[in-house]
């Protein structure tokens, strides 16, 4: 039984930290309050998938036709404001619903999700809040990094003085670009590129006023590495603290945003390494369980120019993208094909509809039916709003078609009123 | 130097700095003045910030980040008459 926020790290992280300086985006919450419907690609037939807003017709029966479809009920109709995990709860036909289903997948544990899973008869299937809470936060996986001398740990600071004096530490050792990023940023948003002595003096100043205001100061500083290619390595710990290396995905970012994830090269993880990329993943895998954390885990890398690597840039304890995109690539991987799950911003015209996008699509030959076919399947219809959105697709392919369908994919995008920043 | 003159050359100038914020994204020539930066031209939240940044370093001013949010960001011509003119002139 799936469902689950997708701002997980909003409700995890706690009231009195202080916060980088930071525009109020209300369009793009919206938007991520849409995107539960990409569990769908996580759902297998027989599963229940709730989600937060009903799910277009259309979409849903483009799923199915392509072989992702599973029992779906949505949460809509209820408090606008309140999440999904809110929204189950506060109906008793879903928390009853949710009580036949004798597992649940949540995206990610928040406070909500362990009263859902008690309420639902599932107490206990779930680890506790506060563990999730802190090994989701970058300051929990820097240090343990720095603990096991893992290469590239951030470094944790306290306070706006400790900040300065690491910043500019990572600055005389040669670093032009140095990053501050906050413990539960997500996305780009909580990244904070520190470039020259006056953006740092900028900086300083921002948080020494939230200190005087009682705020408790907690970020990663770190510099910005020379990056040859980022990937994830995705993970399922049991209750036992036992665990499985479920695959690793290829992952490309648009500044600190996740972009596309895709097939890993095999060399990104044999290459010898100082540790090796089974080392650092038991290493994670043994301190997550040892917090009582247990299910999924994705753990993000980064190897560099210089043949060095970054075996732990941060660790999310829930699902990712990169977690759903391994697990439609199992699913096609028996018709030959490979699984590129891409997100894009795009200017929506008004009167756009998903329906008209997916027939868009289909006249073109575009569209994923299921088989060995290659095509491109939109995976959430509802962040496709207008005047802003993002199109959430993968493209179903050998990996050397990817880029020619995602071309085409935008192009027919483009035709129906989804202009896309940047396409080319 | 007519104040016309010099406010053409403000917003030069602020193109500028969004050019290099989008850069490899958004060929220079699709910014004009009247480009809406976030619906259009698709500037999120993070290079927001660093357009702001950029800004204060490019005009050598302080910017209030507790009063602005991405609706001040709507398109050159706005953001340097309603946010930077003001600083500007007072500078």
């Amino acid at each position: 039984m799936h469902f689950g926020s997708f701002d997980a790290e909003r409700h995890w992280r706690p009231k009195d930290l202080a916060s980088l300086p930071q525009l109020a985006d209300p369009a793009a919450d919206r938007l991520v309050a849409r995107m539960d419907e990409a569990l769908f690609a996580a759902a297998a037939p027989g599963d229940l998938l709730i989600t937060r807003e009903p799910v277009s017709p259309a979409q849903r029966h483009a799923l199915e036709d392509a072989g992702f479809g599973c029992a779906h009920r949505h949460a809509g109709d209820r408090d606008e404001a309140a999440d999904v995990e809110h929204r189950i709860l506060d109906s008793t036909d879903l928390t009853l619903l949710v009580g036949e289903f004798g597992t649940l997948r949540p995206y990610a544990v928040l406070p909500t999700t362990v009263g859902l899973a008690e309420s639902a008869g599932h107490a206990g299937t779930v680890p506790p809040v506060e563990s999730v809470a802190r090994v989701n936060g970058k300051a929990w996986s820097s240090r343990l990094g720095a603990r096991h001398r893992l290469p590239g740990a951030g470094r944790v600071v306290r306070s706006a003085a400790e900040l300065e004096t690491a910043v500019r530490s990572d600055a005389e050792e040669g670093c032009s670009v140095v990053l501050v990023k906050d413990t539960y940023g997500v996305a780009g948003r909580g990244t904070f590129e520190v470039t020259s002595q006056r953006r740092l003096a900028r900086l300083v100043k921002h948080l020494r006023g939230q200190e005087e205001e009682g705020l408790r100061v907690e970020f990663v500083v770190q510099p910005r590495y020379d990056r040859e290619a980022d990937f994830s390595s995705h993970l399922r710990i049991d209750p036992d603290g036992s665990w499985q290396l479920l695959g690793v995905q290829s992952l490309v970012n648009a500044g600190y945003r996740h972009e596309v994830s895709g097939p890993a090269s095999r060399a990104l993880t044999s290459t010898p390494r100082s540790p090796t990329h089974a080392e650092a993943v038991n290493t994670v895998a043994r301190e997550l369980a040892r917090e009582g954390y247990f299910g999924p885990v994705c753990i993000d890398s980064m190897t560099l120019r210089d043949g060095s690597w970054v075996p732990v840039l941060e660790v999310n304890a829930r699902m990712s993208m990169g977690s759903l995109n391994l697990g439609l690539d199992e699913r096609v991987r028996e018709h030959g094909l490979r699984s590129h799950l891409w997100q894009e911003d795009a200017a929506v015209a008004d009167g756009f509809t998903a329906d008209r996008f997916l027939e868009a699509l289909r006249a073109e030959g575009l569209l994923y039916e299921g088989g060995s076919t290659p095509g491109v399947l939109p995976l959430v219809s509802g962040s496709l709003a207008a005047p802003r959105g993002r199109l959430i697709c993968t493209a179903l392919c050998a990996p050397e078609s990817f880029d020619s369908l995602r071309a085409s994919a935008r192009s027919v995008a483009s035709s129906v009123g989804v202009t896309l920043v940047g396409a080319t | 130097m007519s104040s016309a003159t010099q406010f053409t050359q403000t917003e030069a100038r602020v193109r500028g700095v969004l050019a290099e914020v989008l850069a490899g994204k958004i060929p220079p020539e699709q910014i004009t003045v009247d480009a809406d930066m976030v619906q259009e031209l698709g500037l999120d939240s993070l290079q927001a910030i660093q357009f702001l940044l950029r800004v204060e370093d490019e005009f050598d001013v302080e910017l209030d980040y507790e009063t602005l949010s991405l609706d001040h960001l709507r398109s050159v011509r706005y953001f340097t008459a309603e946010v930077l003119g003001r600083l500007v002139g007072e500078k």
